[in-house]
């Protein structure tokens, strides 16, 4: 691919360590800029398949309607020459088209015949999704080298299989495509969709008013339409006797990557990423390293993001040093703090959510509490808005709150869905050798980049 | 392939391959007796088990340098390795020397173990085969078989399982090199002990002292 973005990696650290100290954390930020800008170009070459819950439940509320038009407008920003089909999904997926089992190229004739198609659909049957994933990945099978991405749009649950046979399909799906899923309506699992959608790397939204599918929709098709590179993966060397603690993704969502390391050398592991288009992500690290002496110097992880051809397409060091001197092995890494109360912001409100739903009020007061100062902290105004709306705050201070009695469901989750979505920390200097650098965006813009990539729907949930 | 301070081969010049450590860096010998020869972490001189992955040392005082190299001078470990042909002709005597022993017991003063002079000790000739020689004492647990063996009865109770080396030079010389031992090593007579890990040059008719009472004298072709 002649086009390849220009990757570009920066480490945001405080490299000194106290003696006998052994956790090195890193915020390790991975930035693309595609020639030309990020407009959708002549892009890399592309197979695109659209999966609409066809199930009875969404003939209600007018959401097979709002499916159908957020179909059409997403199949017409494909460009010409993407590969792409429309599957309906039931008990048993089918294909709308084209009508064999396979991809067609894009252009003015196919997209026509493909909005007609969608049209016609109507709503019956069940809710199967492991089954209409498994159509989509032998759909896009053919198409190694492409970025291969999936919209999958459900209205319920996966109620007309087994979640075994969900898992098994996420299993085989995992690793050839992109699937990015959205949730119309309130009668879907929240912790279903997060599962495929983390599983395949992709994004997860509610949608709780069908009116706003199509621009969603659309935006996503653009978001895929821009990705230039697929298959990338973050490779992580440490040194011997060193562990990954753990290795997430901060922006544009909380992803805890750590357990998809595949090895790749002796001292090496890889973790895939997707694809990448022009935009920016967040990771970060924690590598438990040998303690060394004061005075001593060392690389505790050297980061590089690789095509699938091995190319490295950038790195970035992530150095330790031991010294007796406090005022620089206590100082805090402004965006590691700022990441690491994101990462526990998520955690506080699911586990909060989970309480609230199994009854136990006293943690989920405890928890959601927590979430209230911690999503102040952050600045992540969204989450705090959500919050407001399934706990009534006291004290923000303390994060002394009272569970909300009569939540509406689509509240609690969104909530819940977007507890992952995170602030990008603002650099305060640009350039790549920064060291403390970094201010929390108090600005109130959330998730800025997520909403270019993940392309949310226009409207906050419920507001 | 360049080589870390620490011994390690690594591709990348900027920092090891291996144990990251920047390979310009200079290491305070001063402050760490060594390196865990399994994960690289420094150790202190009185350690007995790596700090970070937990493997055991060989002698607490004893660096670990990574095996596969002879780095920054440190000897090496007794191991399976290419053997080092070691000039002709040289001979290590060993013997249980009274007036080496009166001097230990009078450095010791009233504190002094009840150290025994062996009663019967005959001298041992002991032809330095190898480039690479250790006096020390035999330890089949820990696999140690050092060529100049001071646990052989009478056994000199002062003697660390490696105590120190000779080591062959290409101009058919020898150096002498204490490895750290608990009780130190003197030569010819001298009070003042070597500094460990610092090899000197010794010759025909050097006389090593170990432990309680060993006197190692070196000889070409025959000697005394």
């Amino acid at each position: 691919m002649s086009d390849l973005p220009e990757f570009r990696i920066s480490v945001d650290q405080n490299p000194y360590l106290p003696d006998g100290g052994r956790d090195m954390h890193a915020i390790v930020s991975v930035e693309a800029r595609a020639p030309g800008g990020a407009g959708t170009g002549t892009g890399a070459e592309a197979a695109e398949v659209i999966v609409i819950d066809t199930s009875g439940s969404m003939s209600f509320g007018g959401k097979m309607a709002a499916a159908k038009r957020a179909a059409v407008t997403a199949v017409d920003v494909l460009r010409d020459g993407v590969h792409f089909a429309v599957v309906a999904g039931a008990n048993r997926p089918r294909m709308i088209f084209p009508q064999g089992e396979r991809l067609v190229r894009a252009d003015e004739r196919t997209r026509q015949s493909a909005a007609r198609a969608v049209r016609r659909l109507d709503a019956a049957g069940g809710t199967a999704i492991g089954s209409w994933l498994r159509l989509a990945d032998r759909l896009l099978a053919g198409h190694d080298g492409a970025v291969r991405h999936a919209i999958l749009l459900t209205d319920g649950k996966n109620q007309h299989e087994s979640a075994d046979e969900l898992d098994a399909a996420l299993r085989q799906c995992e690793g050839r495509f992109v699937c990015d899923a959205r949730g119309v309506g309130t009668d879907w699992e929240v912790a279903e969709l997060r599962k495929i959608a983390s599983a395949l790397l992709g994004g997860f939204l509610d949608v709780p008013d069908p009116a706003d599918l199509e621009a969603d929709f659309r935006a996503m098709a653009r978001a895929a339409m821009g990705k230039r590179v697929a298959d990338v993966a973050l490779r992580v060397w440490t040194p011997q006797a060193a562990e990954l603690r753990f290795l997430k993704q901060m922006v544009p969502a909380v992803e805890d990557l750590t357990a998809r390391r595949v090895a790749s050398g002796e001292r090496t592991g890889d973790y895939p990423v997707g694809a990448w288009g022009s935009e920016a992500r967040e990771y970060h690290l924690c590598v438990r390293v040998p303690a060394g002496g004061i005075g001593q110097r060392m690389r505790a992880a050297w980061v590089k993001l690789v095509a699938p051809d091995g190319a490295v397409l950038a790195s970035g060091n992530v150095l330790a040093e031991w010294t007796d001197d406090e005022a620089r092995s206590t100082r805090i890494n402004r965006r590691v703090a700022h990441h690491t109360g994101q990462s526990e912001l998520a955690e506080a409100v699911r586990e909060g959510l989970e309480a609230r739903r199994a009854g136990d009020e006293e943690t989920a007061t405890r928890r959601l509490g927590r979430a209230v100062v911690l999503a102040r902290e952050v600045g992540n105004e969204q989450i705090a808005g959500l919050l407001d709306r399934v706990v009534e705050v006291v004290d923000g201070e303390s994060g002394t709150v009272r569970l909300r009695s009569g939540v509406a469901k689509a509240d609690e989750m969104a909530l819940d869905t977007r507890s992952v979505r995170t602030v990008r920390t603002v650099r305060t200097r640009p350039g790549p050798a920064r060291d403390h650098v970094s201010e929390p965006d108090q600005s109130g813009r959330s998730d800025e980049a997520g909403r270019a990539e993940q392309a949310g729907p226009p409207g906050e949930a419920g507001s | 392939m360049p080589v870390c301070p620490i011994g390690h081969r690594s591709e990348d010049a900027e920092y090891c391959d291996v144990c990251g450590r920047p390979m310009d860096a200079t290491i305070p010998a001063s402050t760490i007796a060594g390196f865990c020869r399994n994960c690289g972490a420094a150790r202190t001189p009185d350690a007995r088990f790596c700090e970070s992955c937990g493997t055991r040392f060989e002698d607490p005082r004893r660096p670990e340098p990574d095996a596969s190299t002879g780095h920054r001078g440190i000897p090496r470990i007794p191991g399976p390795r290419p053997p080092v042909s070691a000039p002709q002709g040289w001979v290590a005597v060993v013997n249980a020397d009274r007036a080496y022993y009166n001097s230990v017991i009078a450095e010791l003063g009233p504190d002094a173990p009840d150290l025994e002079f062996p009663p019967y000790c005959p001298e041992r000739r002991i032809p330095l085969r190898d480039g690479e020689v250790w006096i020390g004492r035999r330890s089949a647990s820990r696999g140690i078989a050092p060529a100049i063996d001071l646990g052989e009865p009478p056994a000199d109770p002062g003697v660390s399982h490696l105590h120190a080396v000779l080591n062959a030079r290409a101009d058919g010389t020898w150096t002498l090199t204490d490895h750290g031992a608990r009780n130190g090593t003197t030569m010819n007579g001298e009070v003042e002990p070597l500094k460990a890990m610092v090899p000197v040059p010794v010759g025909d008719g050097d006389r090593i002292h170990v432990g309680a009472w060993t006197t190692i004298t070196l000889t070409r072709r025959g000697g005394p």
